[in-house]
């Protein structure tokens, strides 16, 4: 695993680095630490990580662009901060974790397992996917997702007959997302508020049929799963 | 003659001193002289004839009224028709009587044809300070005049019973409220005008017998000159002027010259009330030039009553200065209420000022991030931990004992801005310098301004190891600069995170800057906050007393 931190106080960057060090043990390939975001993020430009430990200066509307700008990227970010009553905003942008300030070492374990339980799914209150599309960041409300598609390393995302693609692999979006966004094929994730029905055709074949009248297809080890859900 | 008109006698014979038969129709007086009333001779008895004609019955039911410092006797057509006082030969016999008197003609004395007017004066009490001793003598419909008096007396009481109940109201607004000397010096003036009004209005009121007219006029002089003084200097506080002292002593010696330059009692009023009015005038249109808002109207019913006063400076003694105090106290009335409203705001504004310095200094972002570095070096240096706490400490008690002033001393805001400086090292793992030039330590500031400086600067900026914060303190004549100079990042990324906002005076911290110094100056200051290459400049200029 790459993870790189952004901490501008020297003492609480080195004591990030000793713990993560310590807690990620053999899972951590490399570790880069910045005492701003901009040399961070000229590093982040020329190497893929795959997580990134941010102290955010969350007031005002200028870090929360920044925060948008992160989570449409293809790594998880997991901020750091000292401002604890902005954390709820920053779950609605898509963080994957939110460490106030002052935090233990325990705090900061559970922040790492978050990032290997891919089935737990994010029970604070995500309200934007952002997106990148030619440089400019895009905020989509969830729950205008339809169903969110996989393309090799990349998701496609439905919505409003519209499609974006995003850079985190579908495994990392799904963590992101809420309990009702379910996976019911290894390409395919869909937002179960958006389902119109279930479709039984001969040779074990399903399909889910969404409001919009788009037909997805299910997998046969996810069916049960599938339909006990929408019988609810 | 007209039905509604007044008939005007100006001019009379003269004999003085009097002879005995001085109403008897037949008395020749062809050789006596023909004196205008406004010249007579003071301190004698002497005797004034007049004919008059009436061409028909119009005037029946007509009074002859005569205004004069003098005790008088009035013969029509021989006959006794009016004793004002007792006429007499010296001073000594003499019984002074009314100024103003009003006799109704009897209608059988008012036929057609040619009429015998004499009047037998004597005027032994007559100040010689007095130019004239004549105000008019006219017939006039008697219904007419007693409608004027009437009018006239009602408006008058009206006027005065504001006056006594502002006067009254700001008193006890002054003693039971604030004491704000400006309640004080807005009562004194509507007492001393409502004095000026009554000792003018008493003659026309109440009656005035003539030998108590230089005393009248001795208060008259006496509140002018006080209602004079009080005009500028009820302005000089209402616009926080500078140089008050010297202003009040410039009105002071202009009236006192006034009094004492000038012979006649009309003329040392005229030149107060034009010192007074025009000084008062120059007064306004300084403040208005400096940028104090709200006294416009005040300005200009005070340039109204300078043309009045130009236009008719001798009506202007009589009550119009005291009619031009009345409308300015009215207007002053409001602007004072208006005052009052903006002071409870200002008071409001300023306990939420208290609160908000609270607030952002034990805001949880600097103590979180503090207590953050306690744990660390808790583990690994706990002497540093311990330390740090301390100074911490410091900051915050400093922090807590400053939300409550509104004014700390420069030496005071130096000090906690060390405490910050201090601990952003600690924090930081550097050494910040933080150099004063040219602490006056008698300098009171708004606090926790230069401190919100500083912490701008480190929250939104990346303040290199070792950097030099630099506050210099420049006194000039009349006005104090403070200048602080703090590292400035200079971003070329407007991606940056610690972008600093280019626009002048926005962000939290600045708009406590601004609300605090406007607490403190009013509009007395200015502040200027921008880059200069690697630096960041904030100026403080402050005009006037710190």
């Amino acid at each position: 695993m790459h993870v790189i931190i952004v901490e501008d106080e020297p003492a609480i960057l080195r004591r990030l680095e000793r713990q993560i060090t310590e807690l990620l043990g053999d899972k951590l390939a490399r570790l880069n630490c910045f005492n701003n975001l901009d040399d961070a993020q000229d590093y982040i430009n020329h190497q893929a990580i795959d997580v990134l430990f941010l102290d955010l200066n969350l007031q005002g509307r200028d870090g929360f662009s920044m925060l948008s700008t992160l989570t449409a990227s293809s790594f998880h970010t997991i901020i750091i901060s000292a401002y604890a009553d902005k954390a709820i905003e920053a779950f609605e942008y898509g963080v994957l974790d939110f460490i106030a300030k002052p935090f233990t070492k325990t705090r900061l374990q559970q922040a790492i397992n978050r990032l290997f339980d891919t089935h737990k799914r994010q029970d604070y209150g995500v309200r934007y996917l952002s997106v990148k599309q030619a440089g400019i960041t895009q905020l989509i409300e969830i729950s205008q997702i339809d169903y969110i598609v996989a393309t090799g390393h990349y998701s496609e995302v439905f919505f409003n007959k519209k499609t974006r693609l995003h850079d985190k692999p579908i495994q990392k979006l799904l963590t992101l997302l809420p309990p009702n966004f379910e996976h019911i094929h290894r390409s395919y994730v869909v937002n179960m508020n958006k389902v119109a029905s279930l479709k039984t055709e001969p040779g074990s074949k399903y399909t889910l049929i969404l409001n919009n009248g788009k037909e997805l297809p299910v997998s046969r080890t996810r069916y049960t799963k599938i339909k006990d859900k929408l019988n609810k | 003659m007209g039905h509604a008109q007044s008939l005007n006698i100006t001019e009379m014979r003269m004999l003085s001193p009097s002879p005995t038969n001085c109403a008897a129709i037949d008395l020749d007086d062809s050789q006596w002289l023909i004196t205008h009333l406004n010249e007579l001779p003071k301190q004698t008895k002497l005797c004034l004839r007049s004919q008059l004609h009436i061409e028909e019955n119009s005037i029946q039911g007509s009074s002859l009224y005569l205004s004069m410092l003098a005790s008088s006797k009035i013969y029509w057509d021989g006959e006794l028709i009016n004793e004002n006082g007792n006429v007499a030969q010296t001073r000594v016999l003499e019984d002074a009587g009314e100024i103003d008197i009003i006799v109704q003609i009897p209608n059988r004395l008012l036929a057609q044809g040619t009429h015998q007017i004499a009047i037998e004066v004597s005027n032994f009490y007559v100040d010689n300070n007095i130019k004239s001793s004549f105000y008019g003598f006219r017939i006039i419909e008697t219904k007419q005049f007693y409608d004027y008096i009437v009018t006239n007396s009602i408006l008058s009481a009206f006027i005065l019973g504001c006056l006594f109940i502002f006067s009254i109201l700001f008193q006890l607004l002054f003693w039971l409220y604030q004491r704000q000397n400006i309640y004080q010096i807005f009562s004194l003036l509507c007492f001393f005008s409502a004095c000026l009004l009554l000792t003018e209005k008493w003659r026309v009121m109440f009656g005035l017998s003539y030998d108590l007219q230089s005393l009248r006029l001795q208060l008259v002089m006496l509140f002018t000159f006080i209602n004079s003084l009080l005009l500028p200097a009820y302005y000089l506080v209402y616009n926080q002027s500078t140089y008050k002292t010297r202003w009040l002593f410039l009105v002071f010696s202009v009236l006192l010259a006034s009094l004492l330059l000038s012979y006649d009692y009309d003329d040392k009023a005229v030149a107060m009330y034009f010192s007074s009015l025009l000084i008062t005038f120059l007064i306004n249109l300084m403040a208005i030039k400096k940028g104090k808002k709200g006294i416009w109207l005040n300005t200009f019913i005070i340039l109204f009553g300078v043309i009045l006063f130009l236009a008719e400076p001798v009506k202007f003694t009589e009550d119009r200065f005291a009619l031009t105090l009345f409308a300015l106290i009215a207007v002053m009335l409001v602007s004072l209420i208006q005052e009052m409203k903006i002071n409870r705001l200002r008071s409001l504004a300023s306990i939420r000022l208290e609160a908000e310095l609270l607030k952002r200094n034990l805001q949880p972002h600097f103590l979180m991030n503090s207590l953050m570095l306690v744990i660390e070096w808790i583990e690994e240096k706990p002497n540093a931990a311990a330390d740090f706490v301390q100074a911490l400490g410091e900051e915050l008690r400093m922090l807590v004992k400053f939300s409550g002033l509104s004014h700390v001393s420069l030496e005071e805001e130096v000090a906690l801005c060390r405490r910050h400086i201090e601990i952003m090292s600690y924090r930081y793992d550097t050494q910040y310098t933080f150099n004063v030039l040219g602490l006056e330590k008698s300098i009171l500031i708004p606090p926790a301004i230069i401190h919100t400086q500083i912490e701008n600067a480190f929250s939104h900026n990346v303040i290199p190891n070792n950097a030099h914060f630099t506050l210099e303190i420049i006194q000039q004549k009349n006005q104090t600069k403070l200048i602080l100079v703090s590292p400035y990042n200079l971003n070329e990324n407007d991606q940056s995170l610690h972008q600093r906002s280019k626009s002048e005076g926005s962000g939290i911290g600045e708009r406590y800057i601004k609300s605090r110094l406007e607490e403190c100056f009013h509009t007395n200051f200015s502040y200027q906050s921008y880059s200069e290459g690697i630096t960041w400049v904030n100026i403080i200029q402050i005009w006037g007393k710190v």
